[in-house]
């Protein structure tokens, strides 16, 4: 269950990462279409699972950990993501409310971007980084 | 006419000639001068009435007196050569057409024939030579919603088709006054009587009241050479002028009404549009442009200089117009404006509201136009019929109207533009008869189209007998046939008569009617931007769903094309294949916004739950740090 739930969770955001950025480093347009639709789609997914892998894995990254590097880099990008992923929902959700003005938008889905690249990095880095549970 | 009249004024006009060379009148020193006063204040002009000779005019004379000429007239103290090149005027000189406009457009229900017709180099419209029309025809045909001559006849350097008879009816001059009358004395139904009259000279003293005219130059025969005919002996009676002696004072000179700035009453008489749709309210339902009825005028936004280059307002008009400068003057400026630009570039200019478009995501403001959501009437499922002046006559006071008139017009329409954005539109199915040679589809040329009249005979009926209220009948299949046998026993073994419907072609072979759609052949449709709708009456105001929706009408509706022949097939065309977009992916993006709201939640709720998390194992590590820190 475990392994699914990361398995979903990883996946997704590889998928919002390659529809979302792909818009922005080789189009240099916002993105629409497909991409936006299939953004669209896996984001709910992937927020989910995120939050529930993330409630599940917590209280391990929350342990006392050994000297080696490699775990402290692995609870590094831990945190990093749980971190980041707050900034990244509310920017996308701050736009769908009638609050802030197209410009103030633009600056929003600037942070959604350099948030969710960060994020997309820390991911990257986890699962490099990941050792297997004590259980 | 009287001879010795005649004769007593041509002593007359040559006596006042020499007295005018020999004394220098002090306003005529100021030819082309720019007499100006520089005052926000409307200079009094009681002034001299000069004729197209510049000769001044004997208003006393009730048998030979001439007509007012504006051009040599107001010529005295304004450079009417540089005004005469304005945007108003200047379609024939063709290098600054812009962006596609409402053509004029020939119209004949007894030919069933809708044609674009323009001096511009609009795409999907024609040149009037195309059609055999020569000017003096344009002029006869559409000089009763034109403010005066789109050109001097010195500026055609060949040969054009078509009749000219402005030796007789003289030239239909720029008609100051027509705009820039401040009283509702100015008669523009007066100024079309005398365009369809063909007293094209006379029209712009008969249109502002100063003189009752008398006759027509309609009947005259073209050979007709007024010049020789000084004292009337051909028998032809050419229209006499007879001045209001009211209107003159001692001194011989008249009071003009002169507003700088035009009346939106005067815009309107060439510029307005009417709904005539059965779907659309009473006309007391309805509410003019916003900005007008904040208390602005057409001309607060559409200005120009001397040299009357009214700016359209367009967004990138100034790259078609190399010297206008008026970006300041578009929807986004004086309503978004650049607030960390220069002061020419700040918003709320004319105490415009500051758009604040909050939770508009800015992508639709790359994709759509300012009009697409503010402009023309709210979109429904299907099309509005409309009527222009400019199209429809509207302003000239006809019994017989009707909502069938041609041309058939519709709005809005969403298309996307040269610039990728999408704009509503005004739309309208080309209808002509057509001559095809060497696989070139060539309009029939207008001195045909009698002979077809006649061959079609059409059934225009009177609705409920005895009431004047005309409808129109669709061409059948037999006047088709008819027109196409008859027009084809007219052409060479080379060219083929076919009958132009929108987008499809008709032609006879071996007496079978064939139909098909032809890939060269297009719409004809122009922006449409007001009238403007407030804020509040915007697309989007009741949320992404007013186009966002499966059934929403800005994506989700078809275009029927609106054609003239009974039996033509229907061909809708989605809303999306005009905005160059994905039907179907536009259908699934729509769908996704029933789960917006569920959607918005759900990430809400996720960042709370993140957010808890982070907080909770936040606060337990500071406590533990306290902790340790404590105890060390």
């Amino acid at each position: 269950m475990n392994k699914l739930l990361s398995i979903i969770t990883f996946i997704s955001i590889a998928i919002l990462a390659i529809s979302g950025l792909q818009a922005v480093w080789f189009t240099d347009k916002p993105l629409t279409g497909i991409p936006l639709t299939i953004h669209c789609v896996v984001a709910p997914v992937a927020a989910i699972a995120f939050v529930f892998w993330s409630i599940i894995h917590v209280g391990r990254h929350s342990q006392r950990i050994g000297p080696s590097s490699k775990e402290r880099l692995n609870r590094f990008s831990f945190w990093g993501m749980l971190t980041l992923a707050i900034p990244m929902i509310l920017t996308i959700v701050l736009c769908m409310f009638p609050i802030f003005n197209p410009a103030q938008q633009k600056s929003l889905i600037h942070w959604h971007y350099y948030t969710s690249l960060g994020l997309t990095i820390l991911a990257v880095i986890f699962i490099l980084t990941r050792t297997k549970s004590p259980a | 006419m009287n001879n010795k009249h005649q004769y007593f004024n041509l002593i007359n006009r040559s006596l006042i000639l020499a007295i005018g060379i020999l004394l220098s009148h002090p306003l005529e020193d100021a030819l082309g001068q720019n007499y100006r006063t520089d005052s926000h204040s409307t200079y009094t002009h009681v002034i001299s009435l000069y004729d197209s000779d510049g000769l001044l005019i004997d208003y006393k004379d009730k048998f030979s007196a001439e007509p007012y000429s504006p051009t040599m007239t107001c010529g005295k103290c304004h450079d009417t050569e540089k005004i005469h090149h304005g945007w108003h005027f200047n379609a024939l000189y063709g290098n600054h057409s812009g962006r596609e406009g409402e053509p004029w457009i020939w119209t004949d229900p007894k030919t069933f024939t809708q044609i674009p017709i323009t001096y511009r180099d609009w795409i999907g419209s024609f040149k009037p030579s195309n059609f055999g029309l020569s000017q003096w025809q344009m002029m006869q045909q559409f000089g009763r919603h034109m403010p005066g001559q789109i050109a001097q006849k010195s500026d055609l350097n060949s040969p054009e088709p078509g009749i000219n008879r402005t030796h007789i009816t003289g030239n239909l001059e720029v008609d100051c006054m027509m705009c820039h009358s401040h009283s509702n004395r100015y008669n523009p139904d007066e100024w079309a009587k005398q365009v369809a009259n063909e007293n094209f000279k006379w029209a712009p003293t008969a249109a502002l009241g100063l003189a009752t005219i008398l006759g027509e130059t309609k009947d005259a025969p073209i050979d007709y050479d007024p010049e020789f005919d000084e004292f009337g002996d051909s028998g032809v009676s050419m229209p006499t002028t007879k001045y209001d002696q009211n209107k003159f004072e001692a001194n011989g000179r008249v009071f003009f009404d002169v507003v700088r700035m035009p009346k939106n009453e005067s815009c309107y008489q060439c510029h307005t549009n009417h709904s005539v749709d059965e779907k659309s309210p009473e006309r007391y339902h309805r509410d003019l442009d916003v900005h007008i009825q904040a208390g602005m005028n057409c001309s607060d936004c559409h200005r120009h200089g001397l040299d009357h280059q009214v700016s359209r307002n367009y967004v990138g008009e100034s790259q078609n117009h190399p010297n206008l400068k008026n970006d300041t003057l578009t929807c986004q400026q004086c309503h978004i404006g650049d607030q960390s630009g220069s002061p020419s570039e700040l918003a709320g200019r004319l105490g415009a509201p500051i758009a604040k478009h909050k939770g508009i995501p800015p992508i639709h403001f790359d994709r759509l136009t300012c009009t697409a959501c503010h402009s023309g009437p709210w979109p429904e499922q299907s099309q509005f019929k409309v009527q222009t002046s400019m199209a429809h006559s509207l302003g000239l006071a006809k019994e017989d109207r009707s909502p069938d008139d041609l041309p058939h017009i519709i709005e809005p329409v969403f298309v996307e533009n040269k610039d990728g954005q999408i704009e509503p539109r005004r739309m309208f199915w080309p209808s002509y008869w057509a001559v095809i040679e060497a696989d070139s589809i060539k309009p029939l040329p207008i001195d045909k189209m009698d002979s077809l009249a006649k061959w079609l005979k059409p059934i225009v009926a009177d609705e409920e007998g005895s009431s004047s209220h005309k409808t129109f009948h669709k061409m059948t299949e037999a006047q088709l046939k008819t027109g196409l046998a008859k027009l084809q026993n007219t052409l060479s073994d080379s060219q083929k008569a076919a009958y132009v419907d929108g987008v499809t072609i008709h032609q006879l072979n071996n007496d079978v009617l064939e139909s098909k759609k032809d890939s060269s052949l297009n719409t004809y449709s122009w922006a449409l931007a007001h009238d403007v709708r407030p804020a509040g009456q915007s697309l989007g105001v009741r949320g992404c769903v007013d186009c966002h929706s499966v059934d929403a009408p800005f994506f989700f509706s078809d275009v029927k094309n609106q054609s003239l022949y009974e039996n033509s097939e229907i061909i809708s065309t989605p809303m999306t294949q005009l905005q160059n977009i994905d039907h179907t992916q536009t259908i699934n993006f729509a769908k996704s916004f029933t789960f917006r709201s569920l959607f918005k939640a759900l990430l809400i709720g996720c960042t709370i739950l993140l957010s808890l998390l982070v907080i909770i194992y936040f606060s337990k590590w500071l406590f533990k740090l306290t902790q340790a820190l404590h105890n060390e």
